[in-house]
């Protein structure tokens, strides 16, 4: 036999790098470039006039579909007559050039074929721009409705009815698209915002929450004895914190399966539209102060859109104190998520041994993206707080540009679950019916103390102060 | 035997792409039904339309996943700031 002549090459071991590295190295290039175009427009400014206002050169050239309401053309073509770059379709086509070649470029260097990335990327990005422009109906949008939904649906079509195509494979890539998007996520996380509302703020959004969130955890594990630790966790930051942006940080932290995400997302937006309707209700029922009632919304309904309905149904100041206090426990994602990711591996993630691990094993398993997005989260802290020009500067990056990246990123990471999936696989999971008792449970303890402190706080302690 | 058995796996793979086409073209034509005439629709009536007014006034994107894609928290935060 001709084998017994052959000599066998033992292939060389590559160093391949990994893809949270390259999750931070893709979001520190869009975040350098973005904060330097910001830079340039500044100092041009400065020469130019001191009144104007701050804007990114990006705006206009990266974008999503627009909100819509007769037609879906309104969604990609702006009325006629204006520039170029307000088109829409002008921004949706400069994103998927700008990550689709860096996105390839990044694959390609990963030692992954690049060129069959860039034709994959080109259908899932389609998909997400399909799932963008459902989501971006007005009606659609009013009932909190998110792109997550669209996206993670779009996806489960494909996969469910003629099946993930073959080609679209190299691009389906869940969890590089989640670590990127929330590295850039840490660039609006700014700490330095977390006093916004002063002490009360802090105790309703920062006391309250990690208390529900562990006492969510440890309920589903001793109570309900969740076979997945994963889906329990998950499902406890995304209640307690805030809906789908800490869903995706938690579930990134603790490694939890797709499955578990999709099903976590979905029991949030579910109860969050439920919860926008029925709080300003009873809170008009009762005749709740609207101080009160807003810190306790901000602090109990999910998502942030929910949360801005639901104070504004009571009026101007429920709406900012709700928003606020919302936005304050919005920054409490960084904090959690590095919780989550340090206690999963040095307690969840054992050795075989079942020893602890030390601290050169926790190094090793502890996810590098985590450390990527708290340090894009301190960073543009500090630009914002310290550097002069500081709070336009890194206003005008985010809502220009890295906001609408980051939005891609989870956009075109929730196709990616859709495409994954089959129907059959999400079913053992609504068995027995534990995360919706796990969810039920752990809001009501949720609305009761967040009701508790927010009473507490703005309404005797500092009733004065806030005004 | 053996090609009797391939064509009848070929025909099933056959039948189930067939089904997979009639059913996403299922799917889309409902979407395209509910999207671009029913919720239209939907967004043209008063308490809808009015609702909607009420929302664009106050710069509140229901959707908005994080503060940074409310344009609400603009004002709220320059008054705060």
């Amino acid at each position: 036999m001709s084998e017994t002549n052959e000599t066998v090459e033992i292939p060389k071991p590559t160093k391949r790098i990994s893809d949270d590295w390259l999750a931070i190295i893709c979001a520190a290039i869009l975040l350098i470039v973005s904060f330097a175009a910001v830079w340039s427009a500044q100092s041009r400014n400065t020469v130019e006039s001191e009144e104007v206002k701050l804007v990114s050169p990006l705006k206009g050239w990266v974008a999503k579909p627009a909100k819509w309401t007769q037609s879906p053309v309104d969604s990609f073509v702006a009325k006629a007559g204006e520039s170029l770059n307000s088109h829409p379709w002008v921004g949706v086509a400069g994103t998927f050039l700008v990550l689709g070649l860096l996105l390839s470029l990044a694959r390609s260097w990963q030692g992954k074929n690049g060129r069959k990335f860039f034709v994959g990327f080109i259908g899932v990005f389609l998909l997400a721009t399909f799932a963008y422009a459902l989501a971006a109906h007005s009606v659609v949008k009013s009932y909190n409705l998110e792109y997550a939904l669209w996206a993670l649906g779009v996806g489960l079509i494909i996969s469910n009815t003629i099946g993930t195509p073959s080609w679209l494979s190299p691009a389906v890539c869940t969890e590089f698209f989640i670590k990127t998007g929330l590295v850039l996520l840490g660039a609006e996380v700014l700490m330095s915002r977390l006093l916004a509302l002063g002490l009360p703020g802090v105790f309703v959004a920062w006391i309250v929450t990690p208390i529900v969130l562990i006492s969510t955890y440890i309920f589903g594990q001793k109570v309900l004895k969740m076979e997945s630790r994963s889906l329990n966790m998950v499902i406890s930051a995304d209640m307690s914190v805030c809906g789908v942006s800490a869903a995706i940080a938690s579930a990134a932290a603790c490694k939890a399966k797709k499955e578990e995400l999709t099903l976590a997302i979905g029991m949030s937006l579910s109860f969050t539209v439920l919860m926008m309707i029925i709080m300003p209700v009873v809170i008009k029922a009762i005749g709740l102060n609207e101080v009160v009632a807003g810190a306790w919304m901000g602090g109990t309904i999910d998502s942030t859109g929910a949360v801005a309905v639901a104070g504004a149904t009571l009026g101007d100041k429920a709406l900012e104190v709700a928003a606020t206090v919302k936005m304050i426990q919005n920054i409490l994602i960084g904090v959690s998520a590095f919780g989550i990711a340090t206690y999963w591996v040095t307690r969840v993630e054992k050795n075989p041994e079942g020893k602890r691990p030390g601290i050169s094993e926790i190094w090793k398993r502890f996810p590098r993206f985590v450390l990527g997005f708290i340090a894009a989260s301190i960073l543009f802290s500090v630009i914002h707080a310290f550097m002069d020009g500081g709070p336009e500067m890194v206003t005008a990056m985010i809502k220009g540009s890295t906001k609408t990246f980051r939005g891609w990123f989870f956009c075109l990471a929730f196709v990616s679950i859709g495409l994954e999936t089959r129907f059959k696989d999400l079913l053992p999971y609504f068995k027995g019916g534990k995360p919706l008792v796990l969810y039920l449970c752990g809001q009501t303890l949720n609305i009761i103390l967040t009701l508790i402190m927010a009473y507490i706080m703005f309404g005797i302690v500092f009733k004065d102060v806030i005004k | 035997m053996m090609e009797t058995a391939n064509a009848q796996h070929s025909l099933a793979s056959e039948t189930n792409r067939r089904n997979g086409i009639w059913k996403l073209t299922f799917v889309m034509a409902t979407i395209a039904c509910l999207w671009c005439m029913v919720l239209p629709w939907y967004a043209s009536q008063p308490s809808m339309k009015e609702h909607l007014e009420f929302l664009d006034d106050r710069g509140i994107d229901p959707s908005a996943m994080f503060y940074t894609e409310l344009d609400a928290m603009d004002v709220i935060l320059e008054k705060i700031e």
